[in-house]
């Protein structure tokens, strides 16, 4: 069932102490409204084809992060003498997934307003960092609100979720490094990669930070 | 076929569904010290497993090489992982037993070697866990210097959580004894330092563990410097 009242505040089978994790309708609301927010995200210049791509890049940059970094946060669950509490832990990553997603899905309309009054590149791209930033905090109240019980019931939690933090920033940073163009550059062709190599997001931002201060 | 490859891969998830349950064991419900503990044999068995496992994800960077010095890179790293942390047990273990002894903790060296693979197994098991991230950034950098970097981080992390589960343990294996008390474990944290410098040096004996693509095989570097220059080498190679 499709409610995102109940996802946003975290009650009903999403709250944090429901008997079940809901893996399905949370990977559904993160696929479609990804794709819906990727979409208009990539429509930027009326390019429909970037629209495509980008629309399918946004839940795989989303479910992607979470994959990768999934084994460790199981591992130090493990580790910790915490796994238990796992199913709880993943109930708040995917409802996390969720909530970031929902908000990216209804931003999707202030980028598109955004993008009808004005076709400057910089401000599309600013836009739409805005929007991201926006969804990375709510979803941060959310992640918040489910591991507050688990932290009351073992102060532990605290570690997992710094590490789990770290990690998946880490990771979710180079993945969108990888995946880009979203928005897609207006002079060039729409494409679901850059052509050139894929190169690391922390190399270039060493590069940038080093030219900066030489200059 | 595809029965091998489907016995092949239900056997490949009992093995990973026995080192779980062998963690589960060695973790305990709360971060306690639980009686029934995994047999050193198993034990060793965990930490040759998952370092291998992780020493396959970090050699994938020399395995850009075409051909089989790319492939052969990789297994030495494979070999190499585990090999990282029996050589830093077997070197440190005497002290950590001499210490707690001569400190008038439990004498019980069975124990202690137990505290040790415990720790080492949860630190393997993590980096094992951490591997899919390793492979990933593998894949999509080709900046040996950052996965040297990104390596040592995920190694200091493993360190830090198998130290932690040799506190636990070394710790109740200090107090054990009737000179034991907060002597004893300000020995251990002195132990803690000796043991994380040998590991790290014991890295760099064994480099090149990530392997740099265009090289070739190389088995072992010239014994030249230590652990802590050469990080300090990569880390200003970075931001020159």
């Amino acid at each position: 069932m499709f409610a995102p009242g109940q996802v946003l505040r975290s009650t009903g089978e999403y709250a944090p102490d429901a008997a079940r994790v809901p893996v399905r309708p949370l990977l559904s609301i993160v696929v479609v409204c990804g794709f819906a927010q990727g979409a208009v995200m990539g429509f930027h210049d009326g390019r429909a084809l970037q629209a495509l791509f980008s629309g399918l890049k946004v839940p795989l940059l989303l479910l992607g992060s979470t994959a990768v970094c999934l084994p460790s946060l199981y591992v130090l669950h493990l580790c910790l003498g915490l796994h238990r509490d796992f199913a709880a832990a993943c109930r708040a990553t995917f409802v996390v997934q969720a909530v970031a997603a929902l908000f990216l899905a209804a931003c999707a309309p202030l980028i598109a307003f955004a993008y009808l009054s004005s076709d400057h590149y910089p401000f599309a791209t600013f836009v739409n960092g805005v929007a991201y930033l926006g969804a990375a905090l709510t979803a941060q109240q959310a992640l918040a609100r489910h591991y507050r019980p688990l932290i009351v019931a073992n102060p532990q939690h605290r570690i997992v979720l710094g590490c789990w933090l770290l990690l998946y920033v880490m990771v979710a940073i180079q993945l969108a490094w990888t995946m880009r163009p979203f928005v897609g550059w207006p002079a060039v062709e729409p494409a679901l990669f850059r052509s050139e190599a894929w190169g690391n997001a922390y190399v270039h931002l060493i590069d940038a930070l080093r030219k900066l201060f030489r200059s | 076929m595809t029965t091998t490859s489907s016995n092949a891969g239900s056997g490949l998830w009992r093995f990973v569904q026995r080192i779980d349950a062998l963690l589960r064991q060695v973790a305990g419900g709360g971060g306690e010290v639980t009686e029934a503990v995994p047999t050193t044999r198993q034990l060793l068995g965990i930490g040759i497993a998952c370092g291998a496992t992780y020493g396959l994800a970090m050699g994938l960077h020399a395995a850009s090489m075409r051909g089989w010095p790319g492939v052969a890179q990789m297994l030495s790293a494979a070999l190499k992982v585990p090999c990282l942390f029996l050589l830093t047990i077997a070197v440190t273990y005497p002290s950590f037993y001499v210490l707690s002894v001569v400190r008038g903790g439990a004498s019980d060296a069975r124990q202690l070697l137990q505290a040790q693979l415990v720790g080492t197994a949860l630190a393997t098991a993590l980096l094992a866990s951490l591997g899919p991230i390793t492979v990933f950034f593998t894949l999509s950098t080709e900046s040996h210097g950052f996965m040297v970097l990104l390596n040592a981080a995920f190694f200091a992390v493993a360190a830090v959580l198998g130290l932690r589960a040799v506190w636990t343990r070394g710790k109740a294996a200090l107090g054990a004894g009737p000179g034991a008390g907060s002597r004893g474990l300000g020995l251990l944290r002195a132990w803690f330092v000796i043991a994380v410098a040998v590991g790290a040096q014991s890295a760099w004996i064994l480099r090149p563990l990530v392997g740099r693509p265009g090289d070739g095989f190389v088995l072992f570097e010239s014994r030249e410097s230590n652990a802590l220059a050469g990080f300090l080498e990569i880390l200003g190679d970075m931001v020159r």
